[in-house]
């Protein structure tokens, strides 16, 4: 396929749905070309963010909406999210302790630069090892993105790694889970950003 | 901004009264959401100390998972969340205050810089941002500070 479908809303647990009320995930498959070096541009605009990040950006994040969204939504699952921060957070946060964004392939360098422009995390998993379509769960009282089999990630977490995409990945699964109070129009744009940058 | 809060009854208020724990746990929810915001705003305002921000981000972080929050977790939730918008009050009444006491002692260090002598004022304890400082000192290097030419500079302090 030369062009990302546009994304699926993918299926929440009625469980979770009634504790948290309008969590969505989001999905889409897409291939990929990640055997490759990472194009300068990205290695430019990567640069770019980081020399506008500082201790003041970083506290006043927690203000903007779509962080604010996160942060709540942590706390409703019960992540204190000045412990475990969200991934905007996280992201910015790591940047103030390394110094930069640094570029470290071409798959990482695409899930930085969508978060950085749309605060909104996706994560990627290789499309071949996953049954069926994904799901917002509880899993042993924990709420945790599965396939049709078993879980796949930790809520807002990353791949486990059976489930990550590695250098020989050819399509991926780009899943966006966003708490009630991001926009979807958010989640898309992190994602077919991912998916642009991705393409062969 | 005050938050009105409503505690979800404990217990029935009277025999034989189902308590609606589901929209207690909404309550509870939104009560969070506002607290969050409300404790976003005080730390932003707070946090002008560049040494908070850099302690913050040489915090590690341990992956924590997510759970569902039972009405006990989520009104412990509320309340860590009160008593710490409370203490971010406090702390920035208190910074207000030292900010207003070294502003005053800055004007003191102006019209008299000789009698405090290389003494150095951050910008951040004047609630500023950046990395400069007020420096007291003397005009023309030693010549100065023999006859007693002292003056405030403003040093960038950038590296």
């Amino acid at each position: 396929m030369s062009a990302p479908a546009d994304p699926r809303a993918g299926r929440v647990s009625p469980e979770v749905a009634a504790d948290l009320p309008g969590i969505t995930l989001w999905e889409v498959s897409t291939t990929a070309a990640l055997k490759r070096r990472p194009d300068p541009g990205v290695r430019d605009r990567l640069r770019e963010l980081a020399s506008r990040v500082n201790g003041a950006v970083v506290i006043e994040a927690r203000q903007n909406e779509i962080v604010h969204a996160y942060r709540v939504c942590f706390r409703h699952v019960g992540i204190e999210p000045d412990e475990q921060p969200t991934p905007y957070e996280g992201a910015l946060l790591e940047r103030l302790r390394s110094g930069g964004f640094p570029s470290t392939g071409v798959l990482a360098d695409a899930l930085l630069l969508a978060l950085l422009d749309t605060k909104v995390g996706v994560v990627a998993f290789d499309d071949a090892v996953l049954a069926g379509g994904l799901r917002v769960t509880q899993e042993a009282g924990t709420v945790v993105l599965a396939d049709e089999a078993q879980m796949v990630a930790p809520l807002f977490g990353p791949p486990i790694p059976a489930f990550a995409p590695s250098s020989a990945t050819e399509a991926v699964r780009l899943a966006a889970v966003t708490p009630a109070g991001v926009p979807a129009i958010a989640a898309w744009e992190a994602l077919d950003r991912v998916a642009q940058l991705l393409a062969p | 901004m005050a938050v009105h809060l409503v505690s979800p009854p404990h217990l029935a208020p009277f025999p034989g009264v189902e308590v609606d724990e589901r929209a207690a746990r909404a309550t509870l929810r939104r009560q969070v959401a506002l607290l969050e915001r409300r404790l976003a705003a005080l730390q932003a305002e707070s946090f002008a100390d560049p040494g908070d921000r850099r302690r913050i981000a040489r915090r590690g972080f341990a992956w924590r998972h997510a759970h569902l929050q039972d009405l006990e977790a989520l009104e412990s939730a509320r309340d860590d969340l009160i008593d710490r918008v409370a203490q971010a009050q406090v702390a920035r009444v208190e910074r207000t205050k030292e900010i207003a006491e070294t502003r005053a002692f800055l004007e003191e260090v102006r019209r008299a810089p000789e009698r405090y002598k290389f003494v150095r004022i951050p910008m951040a304890d004047l609630g500023e941002p950046g990395c400069g400082a007020y420096h007291s000192r003397p005009k023309l290097g030693i010549i100065g500070m023999l006859a007693g030419w002292w003056h405030v500079k403003l040093s960038s302090g950038c590296p």
